[in-house]
């Protein structure tokens, strides 16, 4: 076998930010309006250096139901990859802190799942959108 | 098991082989399991063309009478498909008549056979068997008595590839991970080692661990009704944490450690035993990441314990 390595690891690949970095956040449960019209918005807080997103520092706002829709383009999307699932519907109580806290802990780590996928980060159109773009609507997104 | 003892009724005789040949100095043996769930036997090696002699006693109980409908003995060489015994074969069979039908008169027998053919190795898998062994059969009206000893044979071919290669190679998923693995051989003997190193030519994934497995596949049957059973012989990490770009793991694996065989390549046409090197990368979230490479493996007599030449100086001194 060949003797001595021909490609030095330079100091920069040794002691600089790795190319993986990915931190996903989410966090700052925030309810807004009044009676039936009242709702919970979530930020996430994205920070990166993988080219497949377009922002190396980004923080948006989403609803439950975002997550809803936004795990149901996913699925369309790619028959190979297993979506995980989101954590459950909420119909008594979803605006108690134990339940928000429940569901802030279990979107964070749907999301880091799927943003971490290396199949999802070059296969889907959707998923850079919904975690990065503030301009981002359900309505005017086609897919 | 004969009717008789699914009645109760003790063995009507107690039938015994003994290999003659098969001093300690003479003849090698081998700790092999011949069924998996059964512990490990000494079973005596033969070479091509050695004749197989020994002994067959048939003892009755004091007082007792066998009357029989003839006692032989065979030499078999056999494979065994589990899964479909249609493809199931006895491809060598030598016969040598012991007594005539009557009763047990004597109660040892002396068998021979001269110049006996071994061309294939034994295997024991997990779906094929490959067996030579001694067979004695007592014939009865009321089910016959049948004894086996097993003996053992290996092969010592040299591989056909002429010219040794290493094997280098690079792979990935596009943009994701890009990785440059090279193994210093395609071929190895079963005691030898494998020398390698894993490059990192791009990690834009959390890796966790890398580990390295030897996979055995025994293959059955044919296209396009093929049947595989696949073991992985050892699991080897040989890195724990996230590399990044521009980082070469080494890899050293001593394979004299593991229960290996050579490669088999249609034996008999009935079955191949094929064996892969797989290298198995784990991220963050346990995703899977691997490449999986045939090697090719024989035997080298230095393996067992025995000297250089040794397929070139057996059979019958006639």
């Amino acid at each position: 076998m060949a003797g001595p390595i021909t490609r030095e690891q330079t100091v920069e690949e040794r002691y600089g930010i790795p190319e993986n970095f990915l931190e996903i956040e989410v966090k700052n449960p925030q309810t807004h309006g009044f009676g039936r019209k009242m709702y919970t918005d979530y930020e996430i807080v994205c920070r990166t250096n993988i080219p497949a997103f377009k922002l190396k520092q980004s923080s948006v706002r989403r609803r439950y139901s975002d997550f809803e829709w936004f795990r149901d383009v996913l699925e369309h999307e790619s028959t190979r990859v297993n979506i995980p699932p989101l954590p459950g519907k909420v119909f008594t109580n979803r605006f108690a802190d134990e339940v928000i806290e429940q569901r802030r802990d279990g979107l964070e780590r749907f999301l880091q799942i799927v943003a971490g996928h290396p199949l999802l980060q070059t296969g889907s159109k959707v998923l850079a959108a919904f975690i990065q773009d503030p301009n981002f609507s359900r309505d005017t997104y086609n897919y | 098991m004969s009717v008789a003892s699914l009645f109760g009724f003790s063995a009507p005789a107690d039938v015994k082989i003994q290999l003659t040949d098969t001093d300690e100095h003479q003849r090698k043996t081998f700790e092999v399991a011949i069924q998996r769930t059964q512990p490990r036997e000494k079973i005596p090696l033969y070479f091509d063309r050695e004749p197989v002699r020994g002994k067959v006693s048939v003892k009755v109980g004091q007082g007792k009478r066998l009357e029989h409908n003839g006692i032989r003995v065979e030499c078999v060489g056999s494979i065994v498909i589990f899964n479909d015994s249609s493809q199931s074969k006895e491809f060598l069979c030598l016969s040598q008549e012991l007594a005539a039908p009557g009763e047990v008169l004597q109660p040892t027998m002396d068998f021979e056979f001269r110049n006996v053919e071994k061309q294939y190795e034994c295997y024991y898998g997990i779906n094929v068997q490959l067996r030579y062994f001694v067979r004695v059969i007592v014939a009865r009206r009321m089910g016959n008595l049948v004894k086996e000893l097993d003996i053992l044979v290996r092969s010592y071919h040299p591989p056909k590839e002429a010219i040794p290669h290493s094997i280098k190679m690079e792979v990935g998923i596009e943009d994701c991970l890009h990785i440059e693995f090279e193994y210093n051989k395609s071929t190895y003997h079963l005691k030898d080692v494998i020398v390698g190193k894993i490059f990192f030519l791009l990690v834009r994934i959390k890796i966790k661990h890398m580990e390295l497995c030897i996979v055995r596949r025994e293959t059955t049957g044919f296209a396009p009704n093929t049947y595989n059973e696949s073991e992985t012989v050892s699991k080897f990490e040989i890195m724990d944490g996230a590399p990044v770009r521009g980082e070469v793991i080494p890899i050293r694996l001593f394979l004299g450690g593991y229960d290996l065989t050579p490669t088999f390549r249609d034996v008999n046409k009935r079955f191949s035993v094929r064996y892969y090197l797989n290298l198995v990368l784990y991220d963050e979230e346990n995703r899977r990441y691997y490449k999986q490479q045939e090697i090719f493996l024989y035997r080298l007599p230095e393996d067992d314990g025995l000297p250089k030449d040794v397929e070139g100086t057996n059979g019958d001194a006639d």
